[in-house]
């Protein structure tokens, strides 16, 4: 089949470099070298106010006046503690909400399972910002849907404009994204459980275990990896897709006062600057390379620690 | 049933429809207000429109007023586009990944995959530097570029573990009936993972859609806006019309809405049929 | 007493019925195999005497009391899955006492038992490994020990030797026998192997969609078949059903008369077995009725045995199995009798035996 002149088949197997190609190409370009060209521009600065300056090398210069000039550290303090706060919420309400729900629509004999599914999922189809601002209306003193709700209930004493204020904002916007965002880890978890071996359901019954039993005894422990998985995706996402929702509800500044400020709106204030703030490209970056090391730590903890003891059980 | 289940099921039922009331109570509670007056709206949210509150001036302001058809169709193209060269990149690299021994496989793999673990918006900073030396600023290219870079990762790990799992046979004998390696992967190993091409699609349709960040960064011109930029700015426009606002808000769900309608059964079914390993 | 008795035991799915009224009586330490090919409904009998499936009518008993209103484990039974169904985060010793420990039983019998059950299936050397350390048969054994440990009045399988290889069916096959000896346990015993099912059985239960054919024990089965159904499912290669006709007590066959046979009116279908048949040695006379004259299609040397098939002068089939040193090459002529030991079967129109007047 081959002619005698061409190369035996071990060198020429072009077709590997081209199936590898393009997704390697657009990858590196677009993904790799943009995080490893951030975290270099933070070891720089600019010299001369405006964009005219050189580039000079300054070392750990910026990471210092992070942690060092209080415009910079009191930002950054408070950005990182509301997302400890926001992957906590998360974490406690959000993950088990679902975990309860898959629970529940994954016993077979379930009637309407389809159709519970499907509608659990749609907020999470929706725009992040249509979401915000639905929520926005609905918690709005203006409109006062939610304070005649609560009227009703006996509860109008509670109501409050939550969104607006600082002791209240953040959870507000927590619970937001919660009620938007339940549908991944119940996919998740949801997949997980329809993954253990009917037959071993079975067995468990006869063994006398019932319904929640089966679930916490064999259903549970098969999924801790899926767990897992979901526990550090909320951990990844809180870091970088809380901007979105934020961004859209509270503005680039993250009011009232700072209260929602997270470590993505903090980025994007950094070096794009906003209304009296001026970005700062460095400075951007380095906020960019500590976002980074945080994800990094909690994703080595991850791998290292927890992934080593939830092996998978085929 | 004994009573005791059919006691129990009522509870799990009640629960099943609480969470369903709170996640279709914003939506339904929106649209049916979109097609009120201002009194209607304010008098009595709950109440659907009647004779009285009906009113379509919020819809009329919006499609007469806006760029929403272009700003959905930016959404489409990119969407699409990006979703495209996801899932035809990430096969032919998941491919040359599971089925051929070369020098570096491992290492390669692991490459593409830490991707899955690193979110690409860290690199903003430099990425916007590259685009507009590219200039690419302001462009749908831009963004789709980004999007794929950003949904290879999973799209690789997803189908090379499928991959994995099938078996060689059916290659070797397309093999041994002559077609070339190229072939074999367009008419063997793509049909082969149909049933996982839902779940890549799904996984990662939904953060292309919906994202913000980068449209905002790269391409906040008017012609190139996404329809969830394109949202933000134009409810910032109309903050004291309610009912444009509302009709808006309907606008921006409907189509989102309808798609979901007719794609659900496909949509739910790839993210369960899929691998989802730990 | 481990008794087991269906009465009129009906199953339906929607519209369809699966189950139509199942009979049958199990005593105390009998093995019962529920046999027929696939779909016939016995691992949904099975299951519903397990409760993992519900009743549409009839009633389940086991030592005379009535269980089927009974959840799975409060039935006495115990069952050995075809895929073993083990916990997999659980390692041989977990898998065996979980069931008891769940139940609040006792931790030093709970160890009893389990260590009872380990030693009786030779798994003491792997108490603390993972099923997926473990090979098919062992965990297989796994899977049978934790039946053994609930001490059930009735263990119930459902195709446990299907996922194994040849070899170690047949090993295994062997090992439940056994088991069933020093146990003296009622073992209703599902598969669709008729060859499992002849070697493990103290009675066979045949299965055709959904209605049981006939019950008796294996040689019964073997020797007096109710219907066609039967008469083709026992046996290995099955038994030869020819088409005859008969008139005035006379049986045809592929056109000629076929004497020594009495032939009762209304006769359609002749059942011979391929071990019954020899070649006919017209020096000697033959010994039972013969005269089936074709022509050798294909002869499959087995070494001791040769499973020889021939197409006779009507175009019907005939396999018969001869001694190993035949020599019969494809064309050859052919005329096959009866032996003297061998049985004929009549079956009418309907399929269904006729006695022989």
């Amino acid at each position: 089949m081959t002619p005698a002149d061409t190369p035996c088949r071990r060198e020429r197997r072009h077709y590997i470099w081209v199936f590898l190609a393009p997704a390697t190409l657009i990858y590196t370009v677009f993904a790799i070298y943009p995080i490893v060209e951030s975290l270099r521009l933070s070891l720089f600065d600019r010299l001369g106010a405006s964009a005219g300056g050189t580039s000079v090398f300054v070392g750990l210069a910026n990471y210092a006046r992070l942690f060092t000039e209080p415009y910079w550290v009191d930002q950054f303090t408070n950005a990182f503690a509301n997302n400890l706060v926001l992957f906590a919420m998360h974490l406690l309400i959000q993950n088990p909400i679902a975990l309860a729900l898959a629970a529940i629509l994954s016993t077979p004999t379930l009637k309407g399972a389809a159709t519970y599914r499907t509608i659990f999922f749609l907020p999470t189809l929706l725009s992040v910002v249509v979401v915000g601002f639905i929520w926005q209306l609905i918690l709005s003193p203006l409109w006062g849907i939610t304070p005649d709700a609560l009227n009703a209930i006996g509860l109008g004493d509670w109501f409050a404009p939550w969104l607006g204020l600082e002791s209240s904002a953040l959870v507000t916007i927590t619970l937001i994204s919660i009620w938007q965002y339940v549908g991944i880890p119940l996919m998740l978890f949801y997949a997980g459980l329809l993954n253990v071996p009917e037959e071993v359901i079975e067995a468990a019954r006869i063994d006398g275990l019932t319904g929640f039993w089966i679930f916490w005894k064999v259903k549970l422990p098969l999924i801790l990896p899926t767990l897992g998985l979901v526990t550090i995706l909320t951990y990844i996402g809180n870091f970088t897709a809380s901007f979105d929702l934020i961004y859209s509800v509270q503005g680039g500044l993250a009011g009232p006062d700072g209260s929602t400020d997270v470590m993505g709106t903090f980025l994007f204030r950094s070096f794009f600057g906003f209304q009296s703030q001026q970005g700062d490209i460095h400075m951007g970056a380095t906020v960019a390379s500590m976002l980074f090391f945080i994800i990094l730590v909690g994703v080595g903890a991850y791998l290292f620690g927890v992934q080593r003891r939830l092996r998978r059980h085929d | 049933m004994t009573p005791r289940q059919r006691l129990s099921s009522t509870a799990l039922h009640a629960i099943l429809i609480a969470w369903s009331v709170l996640a279709l109570f914003p939506l339904v509670l929106i649209v049916i207000n979109s097609w009120k007056s201002r009194k209607g709206i304010f008098r009595e949210p709950l109440a659907l429109p009647g004779a009285e509150t009906f009113s379509a001036k919020g819809y009329a302001a919006v499609l007469s007023n806006s760029d929403f058809p272009l700003f959905f169709g930016n959404s489409l193209i990119v969407t699409g586009v990006s979703l495209f060269l996801i899932l035809l990149f990430g096969a032919m690299a998941a491919h040359a990944l599971s089925e051929y021994r070369f020098r570096g496989n491992t290492l390669l793999g692991l490459y593409l995959i830490l991707g899955i673990m690193v979110p690409i918006r860290i690199g903003t900073v430099a990425l916007l530097e590259l685009i507009v030396e590219l200039n690419l600023a302001n462009t749908l290219t831009a963004l789709i570029l980004v999007y794929t870079a950003q949904g290879l990762p999973i799209a690789v790990f997803i189908f090379s573990e499928f991959l994995r799992s099938v078996s060689r046979e059916i290659k070797d004998s397309a093999r041994i009936d002559g077609l070339s390696e190229y072939r074999i992967f367009f008419e063997v190993v793509i049909p082969l993972v149909r049933p996982v091409i839902a779940t890549v699609a799904v996984f990662s349709m939904i953060p292309i859609w919906n994202d913000l960040w980068f449209p905002l960064i790269l391409s906040p011109g008017e012609d190139t806006r996404t329809v969830t930029l394109g949202v933000q700015q134009f409810i910032g426009q109309y903050n004291v019309d309610w009912g444009a606002v509302l009709a808006a808000l309907s606008v921006a769900i409907l189509p989102v809405l309808v798609m979901y309608v007719i794609f659900s059964r496909q949509l739910i079914r790839g993210i369960t049929a899929g691998a989802v390993k730990g | 007493m481990a008794t087991l008795e269906l009465q009129g035991v009906v199953k339906r799915f929607d519209a369809t019925t699966v189950i139509h009224g199942a009979d049958l009586s199990v005593g105390d330490g009998e093995l019962v195999v529920f046999v027929g090919p696939s779909g016939c409904g016995k691992s949904t009998l099975l299951r519903m005497i397990a409760g993992l499936e519900t009743l549409s009518d009839g009633a389940v008993l086991i030592g005379g009391e009535r269980i089927d209103h009974r959840p799975p484990s409060e039935r006495g039974i115990a069952m050995v899955f075809q895929s073993y169904a083990l916990y997999p985060h659980k390692d041989v010793r977990g898998n065996l006492g979980f069931a008891l420990k769940h139940a609040g039983v006792d931790r030093a019998e709970i160890d009893r038992r389990v260590n009872d059950a380990a030693a009786i299936l030779e798994l003491d050397a792997m108490m603390e490994r993972r099923p997926r350390e473990l090979s098919g048969g062992q965990r297989q054994r796994v899977a049978i020990g934790r039946a053994i440990v609930r001490e059930p009045d009735v263990f119930l399988f459902d195709e446990p030797l299907s996922n194994l290889d040849a070899a170690l069916r047949v090993h295994m096959r062997v090992e439940i026998l056994k088991l069933h000896r020093r146990l003296g346990a009622t073992m209703v015993y599902v598969t669709h192997d008729q060859v499992e099912a002849m070697t493990l059985a103290d009675r066979i239960v045949v299965l055709r969609a959904g209605r049981i054919e006939q019950i008796g024990s294996p040689l019964q089965l073997y020797r007096e078949p109710d219907n066609t159904f039967v008469a083709g499912f026992i046996g290995s290669p099955a038994m030869n059903l020819l088409e005859v006709s008969a008139s005035r007590g006379r049986l045809q066959l592929a056109g000629r008369p076929l004497d020594g046979v009495a032939a009762p009116p209304g006769a359609t279908t002749l059942g011979l077995r391929p071990e019954h048949l020899c070649i006919e040695d017209t020096s000697t006379g033959p010994g039972g009725p013969g005269g089936l004259c074709g022509e050798v299609v294909i002869a499959e040397h087995l070494g001791g045995e040769a499973i020889v098939h021939v197409v006779l002068h009507d175009g019907q089939a005939v396999v018969a199995k001869l001694a190993g040193d035949v020599d019969l090459r494809p064309g050859t002529p052919l005329s096959l009798g009866v032996r003297a030991d061998g049985a004929c079967h009549l079956f009418d129109a309907n399929g269904a035996r006729m006695r022989m007047p």
